[in-house]
């Protein structure tokens, strides 16, 4: 049922949520000409505010009308207080399916509650997912709990929000809409540590007292107003579910501005190329560093214990198209021939044959390139063996 | 208070304006709020003898001697003490090293000769720096304003943007010039495009795209109210899968240009289409404001399909690669179209950008017949 926590209107507390309820309120309930008290709510008290408070408490005879002797009259004029006769009016004259309406402190959206099944079947969707870290899919779940008892919304991973396959993540990388900047293996969603996370079938209140339906990721709310208020109201929102998320189960979100509906198990502060590598180093064959500069590209000694070449980024190491030469695996395999030599002594050092680029065949390229993919393909596998890197 | 002394000798090549060509001044901002403005004239014969306010332990080292965007070939700056200050047993408490302002470019204001917006990144001692404008009198400040969105890590370098930079048009693959600060989700592209809002005025758009696991966009246009900066529009991508670029628009003979802001959301689903706003601005100079046109915009639009569902739509846009520029709308979106189906569209305000993509995709997906079409543009809400 809709309550306020404090006063609202003419020399009221005028605290946010309560503004907000008490408009939305007038913005539901009709007059007797059948035409909403207010046409719209957004948290800020003002004339508007106040005159649309009188009026519906002028209609309902808790205030004396204008210039007519006061006929006992017990409610202060334009001020809505907690528990008093006004609100209790006001909640009578909501419709039935109006009755249910919520709002969450420190924020203006008047919603309505969710469907508990929802939430439960989000939550055992998520525990289900055993391609998420175990530690980090119970924290999401008790996220999705604790969102729908403290505030009846219903939290959902998105469709595209879950786990990321190396492949999949390819297909974004290269798909030339400017998604995203990470290759295979440098999502946070690669390794079971990350979900962007909404809110489903989520109900609001808009203008007229017409109840919206929205999406995921509350872009109904968003444009609803126009960007900078639907923006604004959204924003509260997800500050609510991080409220809880964040502060109270400890994971994190991105530190991207506006990137709002992505959690994580780790801080966003961390390098990922540099995890990648390591990963690589554990789960591979060969020796692996990120340069850990735009763009992004990764060194590799080829399996050759030697020197580290750069073979390019993610996305190309991926498709089997590292940077892999015939002079640099001939560089990797003399170096290496040298490093051998060397404790041996200057005798072996200079029995060492140089190897030339022409004795490395065109096989010997795609052969390299495809092992690089495979030491890839190896942290792939192990993708719960993933950690973080300062 | 105590007070020490500090004396500062700078050199050649340490000004913005040789380092980066763009610096039209320096402003040294001292910790304990003392700042002195150097003009480039007067480079060659600075010698600055500075007194610092300092706490009874504290004596700052006011500028960085080991910034790299801005490295000082013969830096000198000794500072001195009143040898009372230090006791034996009192230590000096190093403090943060703060690297001075890097400015990233000066823009006209156009009405007074005098008056400049300046991009900088603010004097800074951490790896998270305000991203400034500030309105410049000569070499003054007048005005100023943090753009807050987006921190820089203080170093910034000259990139060359892919098209998801966020400037320009939808259509145009032309790669843009971008300042380049921080790594990885910290990796922010700063844009600056003066906009002529009236034959005496101009307005300084200020485009931004962080991150890296995904890509958020932020635009801001500063304008000069008097000798007030204001910010007079403002958008930022919202949650979710979001895309957007602002394109400035001549509108012929010089006179007023418009802010074009193309707003997408690429929905990952088959049971919606995509989502994409397009959005002309013009400025209302009794209100200081930039407004969105009212109506229609027109748009030239390259069409493939119809399909009947979002299904069918999203699986032929997946089974070409040089359709990514295009998007699963309702056919209502467009007035010369009958509703109630799906196309793949891309939108531009640019004819000759259509036909040039328009040959492109014939040549790189010849199955897709693909149609250009000038057309009134409904927004999603109400197609």
């Amino acid at each position: 049922m809709p309550d306020i926590k404090d006063s609202v209107g003419d020399s009221g507390t005028n605290i946010v949520h309560d503004v907000a309820m008490v408009q939305a309120m007038l913005t539901v309930i009709k007059d007797a000409k059948n035409n909403p008290y207010l046409p719209d709510y957004d948290g800020k008290p003002g004339p508007a505010t106040t005159k649309a408070i009188t009026a519906f408490q002028t209609d309902q005879g808790l205030v004396a009308k204008p210039g007519v002797p006061d006929a006992g009259a017990t409610e202060k004029a334009g001020l809505v207080a907690k528990a008093s006769t006004t609100l209790a009016k006001m909640v009578a004259a909501l419709p039935a399916d109006y009755k249910d309406m919520l709002i969450i402190e420190g924020t203006s959206t008047v919603y309505f509650p969710g469907d508990e099944n929802d939430s439960k079947a989000s939550q055992k969707t998520i525990l289900g997912k055993n391609d998420l870290n175990l530690e980090f899919r119970t924290k999401v779940a008790k996220l999705v709990d604790q969102m729908y008892t403290n505030n009846k919304i219903v939290l959902w991973v998105t469709d595209s929000g879950w786990k990321r396959t190396f492949d999949e993540q390819q297909k974004i990388a290269t798909s030339g809409t400017g998604a995203t900047g990470a290759g295979p293996g440098e999502s946070n969603h690669n390794f079971g540590r990350a979900v962007d996370i909404g809110f489903n079938k989520f109900t609001f209140l808009k203008a007229g007292g017409a109840k919206a339906s929205d999406d995921w990721w509350l872009n109904v709310l968003t444009k609803n107003g126009k960007d900078a208020i639907g923006n604004a109201k959204a924003l509260q929102l997800w500050a609510a579910r991080d409220a809880i998320g964040v502060k109270n189960i400890g994971l994190f979100n991105s530190i991207l501005a506006g990137d709002v509906d992505h959690l994580q198990s780790f801080d966003d502060h961390l390098p990922n190329d540099k995890a990648l590598a390591d990963l690589l180093n554990r789960a591979g064959k060969m020796k692996w560093e990120a340069e850990h500069k735009s763009p992004r590209r990764y060194t590799c000694d080829l399996g050759l214990g030697a020197t580290m070449l750069n073979v390019g980024k993610a996305t190309e190491i991926w498709a089997g198209k590292a940077t892999v030469t015939k002079k640099m695996i001939a560089q990797a395999k003399t170096d290496a021939l040298i490093k051998a030599a060397l404790p041996k002594g200057p005798a072996a050092l200079k029995a060492v044959v140089p190897v030339l680029e022409k004795d490395i065949k065109d096989d010997n390229v795609k052969q390299m390139q495809k092992a690089l993919r495979d030491d890839f393909a190896a942290a792939e596998a192990k993708w719960d063996q993933w950690k973080t890197v300062p | 208070m105590v007070y020490c002394g500090a004396v500062l000798f700078v050199p050649k090549g340490f000004l913005p304006g040789h380092g980066l060509g763009y610096g039209q001044d320096l402003m040294y901002t001292i910790r304990h709020g003392v700042s002195v403005g150097i003009s480039r004239r007067y480079w060659r014969f600075v010698w600055l003898i500075l007194l610092i306010s300092c706490g009874p332990f504290l004596c700052s080292d006011p500028i960085s001697k080991s910034d790299s965007t801005y490295p000082p070939s013969t830096a000198a700056v000794p500072v001195f003490t009143t040898p009372s200050t230090f006791g034996p047993n009192k230590a000096i408490v190093p403090s943060p090293q703060v690297r001075p302002r890097v400015v990233l470019g000066t823009y006209r204001v156009g009405r007074h000769e005098e008056l400049a917006y300046e991009l900088s990144i603010a004097p800074c001692d951490s790896d998270e720096c305000i991203f400034q404008i500030r309105l410049l009198a000569g070499n003054a400040e007048v005005s100023s304003i943090d753009m807050g969105w987006a921190k820089a890590s203080g170093k910034a370098s000259r990139e060359t943007a892919a098209e998801s930079s966020g400037l320009g048009d939808p259509l145009d693959v032309e790669k843009k010039s971008a300042w380049s600060t921080g790594e990885e989700e910290a990796n922010v592209l700063t844009t600056a495009t003066p906009v002529r809002l009236t034959s005496q005025l101009n307005g300084l758009l200020v485009g931004q795209r962080a991150g890296f696991e995904r890509f958020k966009r932020h635009y801001d246009l500063y304008v000069a109210v008097g000798k007030k900066l204001i910010r007079a529009w403002t958008f930022q991508e919202g949650a979710g899968p979001t895309w957007s670029t602002v394109e400035v628009r001549e509108k012929g003979g010089g006179g007023p240009q418009s802010v074009l802001l193309f707003d997408g959301f690429r929905y990952p689903s088959n049971d919606q289409p995509d989502w994409l706003y397009f959005t002309v601005y013009s400025w209302n100079s009794s209100k200081n404001e930039l407004q969105s046109i009212s109506g229609d915009p027109m748009v030239t639009a390259l069409i493939a399909g119809p399909y009947d569902t979002v299904a069918e739509a999203r699986a032929a846009h997946a089974s070409a690669g040089c359709l990514s520029g295009f998007w699963v709308l309702t056919s209502g979106a467009f007035l010369q179209l009958h509703p109630g189906k799906f196309v793949l569209a891309a939108i531009t305000a640019r004819t000759p950008q259509a036909q040039r993509k328009l040959e492109e995709v014939r040549t790189c997906a010849p199955k897709f017949s693909v149609s250009l079409l000038d057309s009134r543009y409904r927004q999603p809400e109400s197609n």
